[in-house]
C-alpha cells in the first residue's frame, strides 16, 4: 500500500487570472500528500517575477521556506519539462487554457505538451469560476493493464486522503462490428442482448478487479460501463456528475506529426476538459 | 408540372404496401432459418414478380405492377433513394480505427484477399468472355474488371453476424476478419468506381483520367480533412438542435450532396454516398444513437423495398444458366479463400486456425455484390443471367461461411475455465487447515506443470494476505500470477471443509487454485469472473460435493 501517492509536486505557474486558484490547489495537495512543492516558471525577467510571486505568496500567508521557486528563461513547455525531470518531480500541476482553437490544437499548447510529454504524472486544472474546492468526486477510467492497476491504486489513495465522497469507475466498451450485425434486417434484438450481457459481464469483472487491488474499503465505489467508443459518454458523465477530477493513465508520447494523425482515445477529453484531469504515469 | 393522378397514387401506395409486406414476411422467415434477411427479401420479389406470381396470375400481376407507368417511375425513384441510403449506412460501418489497430496483418491479408480473386477473376472472365458472356468483344476489358471486383468484395454485415453468433466478435481473429473485410470493401469500391468511370466515359462531361483523379482525390479528401470538418460541425449542430434530429438531417444532407457530386462527374451516385458514409461514421462526435436512427429507417423501409424490387424486375427461373452459375461459384470460392489463406498464413504468419477462420470468414459475399450487379445491369454491362449467377453466389457463400467458420471456431476461442480442467487436476483432500490445503495444491500443481512449488505457494499466500479468496457457499478460489505461458487450474474437494475466512463464514469445500501468466490481468479476470458465474448457485456446489469420483466430477463441471 502506498502511503502517499506523490512525494514531490511541481506547479507550472504563469501570471494568469487562474494563478491564485492553481496555487491554492497546489498548496492544498502539498499538505494532503505531505510532499515537497516546487514552483516552476519560465521567465525572461527572473528577479522581478520572483518578487511578484513572493508578494502573492505572502498575501496567501504561505511559509516561503517550504517552497522552492525555480525559474529559467526559454520556451515555457520546454523549461517546465526540463526542470520537472531534473528535480525528479512526480506530480506536475498546470492550468489549462479554457478553450483551444483549431490552430492551437494542431501546434500544441503548453498544457497539451505537458500532458503528452511529461515523464511524471500530470494534473491539469480547469479554470474554475469558484474559489478553490477540495477533490470530492473522483471519476476514474478503468482498464486491466498494469499501468491502470497503478493508476487506480494511486488515485484511490488520493481519494482516501482527501476523504472523497465518491469514487466512480468508468469503463467504455465497444465491440467493433456489433452494430453491423443488424445491418440487413433492422432487427436489433440480438445485438442489444449481446450489448447487455457484455455490460453485465464487464461490471462483474470490474468488481473482481477492485477486489484484487484491495481498494474500496473507505471511499464508496460506483461502477459505470458505457457502450460507446471515443469516450463521448465519459465526458458527459463527468460533466453531469460534477466530478472534481477525472483520472486516466497514459504513457508519455512524443508529439510528432505522425502521432497527431492517430486519433487518441481521449481526444474529446483534451479538447474540452469536463473537469480537472489527472494523468497518472509510473 | 405533372403530378400523379388519383389512380396512379392509389396504384403506387398499393405497390408499396404489397412489396413491403411481402418483403418483411419473407425476410423474417429467412431470419428464422438463420439466413440474412435480404435472401428472403429478394425471394419475395421473385415470388411476386414475373417468375412466379406473374406466371400464375398474369392479370392481377399486370393490374398491380404494369397498369401505370408513372407510378412505377415513382417507385423506382423511391428505391433509388433507398440504395443511396443503404450505401451510406454501409459506409458508416467502416471503422477506420479498427483498421489502424490491426494495421499490419490487415493490410497484408486484404492485399492478397482482394488482389488474388481480382486478378484470377479478371483473367478467367477475360479468357472465357466469348464462350460465356457475349460475342461482342467491345466490353471485354470492362466486364473482366467488373467480374474481378464483384467476386472480391466481402459482405461485412454477414461476416459480423456470423462472428457474433459464434461468439468471436471480441476475439483477435474476429477483429482481424472484420478489419480485413472492411479494407477489402473499400478497395473493392475504389476499383469499382474506376470501372464505372471507364463505362461512363462517353456519357460524362469529363474524360477518363480526369474522372479517375477526381474520384481518388474525393476519397482522400473526405477521409481526412472532410472527416475532421464534419467532426467540428456536429457539436455545433448538437448545441442548437436538441436530440438527434439535427445531426441525422445534416448527415443525410451530406450523403445526398456526395451522391450528387459523384453522379455529376460520371461515377454512380451510390459511390459518393458510401464515401460520405465513411467520413460521417468515423467522425468522433457522431454518436451511435444517430447512426442507429438512420440504420433503423433505412433497413426497415428502404432496404426491403429495394431488395424486393430486384426480384421483381428479373425472372430468376428463365435466366438461370447453370454453366455461368458454376463458373461464378468456382471462381469466387477458390480465389477468395486461397488469397486470404495465402496472405494470413504465409505472409502475415497468423496461427493455422486463425488463418483458416479469416479465410472462411471473408468468403461471405453479400449486399455489395448485389449492388454491383444492379449497377452492371443498369448500365448494360452484364445481362440478367450473369446477375442471377451473382445473386446465387452471394446466397451460397454467405450460407457456407457460417458452417465453415464454426468448424474451426473451437480452436480459436479464448480460453475458458472449463478448458483448463482435466480429471488429473481434480483431487480429494484431507488437509485440516487452509495453509496445508494450499500447500498440497501447490505441490500438485508444481509436479504437474513444472513450476517452482515454493514460489507458487508464496505468491498464493501473499494474495491471501490481502484479503481472503474464500467466497460463498463453500467455494474458495486461491489464485496467483506466475511466470508461465498458459493458465492452469486445480480443484480440491474437502469433504469436511476447511476454515477459509469466507464471506459467509462457511468452511470451504470446493477449492479452485487458479494460476495465470504474469501481466495478463484480463485473462485472470475473465477466468475469475467465469468461475464466479459458474458456481454462483449454491445448489450446483452441493450437487458437486456429492460426487466421489474425480472423472465424474470433471464431466459434471464441464456440463454446468
Amino acid at each position: 500500500m502506498i502511503n502517499t501517492p506523490f512525494n514531490k509536486i511541481g506547479l507550472a505557474l504563469t501570471f494568469s487570472p487562474s494563478m491564485k486558484y492553481n496555487l491554492k490547489t497546489a498548496l492544498h495537495l502539498k499538505e494532503l500528500f505531505n510532499s515537497e512543492l516546487c514552483i516552476i516558471h519560465s521567465s525572461q525577467n527572473i528577479k522581478e517575477d520572483k518578487k511578484r510571486f513572493e508578494s502573492i505568496l505572502n498575501e496567501l500567508n504561505v511559509d516561503l521556506s517550504s517552497i522552492k521557486l525555480l525559474s529559467k528563461p526559454g520556451d515555457p513547455a520546454k523549461v517546465i519539462l526540463e526542470i520537472a525531470e531534473k528535480e525528479k518531480i512526480d506530480l506536475l500541476i498546470a492550468g489549462a487554457l479554457e478553450k483551444e482553437n483549431l490552430l492551437k490544437q494542431y501546434i500544441g499548447s503548453v498544457s497539451r505538451k505537458l500532458m503528452n510529454e511529461a515523464k511524471c504524472s500530470v494534473l491539469i486544472l480547469r479554470k474554475s469560476e469558484f474559489d478553490y474546492q477540495n477533490f470530492k468526486k473522483f471519476c476514474v477510467v478503468v482498464n486491466y493493464t498494469s499501468e491502470y492497476e497503478n493508476a487506480l491504486v494511486t488515485a484511490y489513495r488520493f481519494a482516501e486522503l482527501e476523504k472523497a465522497k465518491i469514487f466512480s469507475l468508468i469503463r467504455d466498451l465497444w465491440i467493433p462490428g456489433l452494430s453491423l450485425t443488424n445491418f440487413d434486417d433492422g432487427s436489433i434484438n440480438s445485438a442489444e442482448s449481446a450489448k447487455k450481457e457484455l455490460i453485465n459481464d464487464e461490471t462483474d469483472k470490474i468488481k473482481i478487479f477492485i477486489k484484487e487491488l484491495n481498494i474500496g474499503n473507505s471511499v464508496p465505489i460506483r461502477i459505470e460501463c458505457f457502450y460507446e467508443k471515443n469516450s463521448i459518454n465519459l465526458s458527459s458523465y463527468v460533466k453531469q456528475h460534477n466530478a472534481d477530477v477525472l483520472v486516466i493513465s497514459k504513457q508519455t508520447k512524443k508529439s510528432s506529426i505522425f502521432n497527431r494523425l492517430i486519433v487518441d482515445e481521449f481526444k474529446n477529453i483534451y479538447d474540452d476538459l469536463p473537469s480537472n484531469l489527472l494523468i497518472i504515469r509510473k | 408540372m405533372e403530378t400523379l393522378n388519383h389512380h396512379e397514387v392509389i396504384v403506387l401506395l398499393l405497390q408499396l404496401s404489397v412489396l413491403l409486406i411481402f418483403a418483411r414476411i419473407f425476410g423474417e422467415i429467412s431470419r428464422m432459418l438463420k439466413q440474412p434477411a435480404i435472401i428472403g427479401e429478394i425471394l419475395a420479389g421473385v415470388v411476386l414478380g414475373p417468375s412466379v406470381f406473374g406466371k400464375l396470375f398474369p392479370d392481377i400481376f399486370s393490374l398491380v405492377f404494369k397498369s401505370s407507368q408513372n407510378s412505377f417511375f415513382a417507385l423506382d425513384g423511391i428505391s433509388s433513394i433507398g440504395i443511396i441510403l443503404l450505401l451510406f449506412v454501409a459506409g458508416m460501418e467502416l471503422e477506420l480505427s479498427l483498421i489502424v489497430k490491426n494495421g499490419k496483418a490487415t493490410s497484408i491479408i486484404s492485399f492478397f484477399g482482394v488482389l488474388f480473386p481480382f486478378f484470377i477473376g479478371f483473367a478467367g472472365a477475360w479468357y472465357f468472355y466469348d464462350t460465356l458472356i457475349s460475342q461482342d468483344m467491345s466490353h471485354r476489358l470492362t466486364f473482366s474488371l467488373f467480374f474481378g471486383t464483384a467476386i472480391s468484395i466481402p459482405a461485412l454485415s454477414i461476416i459480423a453476424k456470423i462472428l457474433l453468433d459464434l461468439n468471436l466478435l471480441k476475439s483477435k481473429a474476429g477483429s482481424i476478419i472484420l478489419s480485413v473485410a472492411m479494407v477489402d470493401d473499400l478497395i473493392g469500391w475504389i476499383l469499382f468506381s474506376v470501372i464505372l468511370s471507364m463505362m461512363a466515359g462517353a456519357a460524362s462531361v469529363f474524360d477518363l483520367p480526369t474522372i479517375v483523379i477526381t474520384v481518388l482525390a474525393f476519397i482522400a479528401l473526405m477521409l481526412t480533412l472532410g472527416r475532421a470538418i464534419i467532426d467540428k460541425i456536429i457539436p455545433i449542430i448538437k448545441k442548437y438542435i436538441s436530440g438527434s434530429s439535427g445531426v441525422v438531417a445534416f448527415s443525410i444532407m451530406l450523403c445526398l450532396l456526395g451522391s450528387l457530386f459523384t453522379q455529376y462527374i460520371g461515377v454512380h451516385s451510390i459511390f459518393g454516398a458510401f464515401i460520405i458514409g465513411i467520413a460521417v461514421g468515423n467522425a468522433e462526435h457522431f454518436t451511435h444513437e444517430s447512426k442507429e436512427i438512420i440504420h433503423q429507417f433505412t433497413t426497415s423501409f428502404f432496404a426491403p423495398l429495394f431488395f424486393v424490387m430486384i426480384g421483381l424486375k428479373i425472372d430468376f427461373i428463365e435466366n438461370f444458366n447453370i454453366v455461368l452459375v458454376l463458373f461464378v461459384m468456382i471462381f469466387s470460392f477458390l480465389t477468395k479463400i486461397m488469397g486470404a489463406w495465402f496472405g494470413s498464413f504465409y505472409v502475415a504468419k497468423l496461427p493455422k486456425y486463425e488463418a483458416l477462420a479469416v479465410s472462411f470468414g471473408v468468403n461471405a459475399r453479400g449486399i455489395m455484390a448485389i449492388f454491383l450487379g444492379i449497377i452492371g445491369l443498369e448500365t448494360g454491362l452484364i445481362n440478367q443471367e450473369m446477375f442471377v449467377a451473382l445473386v446465387l453466389m452471394m446466397v451460397v457463400t454467405s450460407f457456407t461461411s457460417g458452417s465453415l467458420l464454426s468448424s474451426v471456431v473451437k480452436k480459436i476461442r479464448s480460453l475458458s475455465f472449463k478448458d483448463l480442467l482435466s480429471p488429473q487436476a481434480v483431487f480429494f483432500s484431507n488437509a485440516g487447515t487452509k495453509e496445508d490445503l494450499i500447500k498440497e495444491m501447490c505441490a500438485k500443481a508444481a509436479a504437474m506443470y513444472n513450476i517452482g512449488e515454493k514460489d507458487l505457494y508464496y505468491s498464493v499466500m501473499q494474495r491471501e494476505s490481502l484479503i481472503s479468496t474464500g467466497l460463498q457457499n463453500h467455494l474458495a478460489v486461491p489464485h496467483a500470477k506466475m511466470n508461465i505461458t498458459s493458465p492452469l487450474a486445480l480443484i480440491a474437494i474437502s469433504k469436511t471443509g476447511v476454515e477459509f475466512d469466507s464471506l459467509d463464514q462457511l468452511p470451504a469445500k470446493l477449492i479452485i487454485l487458479l494460476v495465470t501468466p504474469m501481466g495478463d490481468n484480463n485473462l485472470q479476470l475473465n477466468l475469475l469472473a467465469e468461475i464466479a458465474k459458474l458456481f454462483g448457485d449454491s445448489s450446483k456446489i452441493s450437487e458437486l460435493l456429492k460426487i466421489d469420483n474425480n472423472e465424474q466430477l470433471t464431466i459434471k463441471i464441464k456440463n454446468i
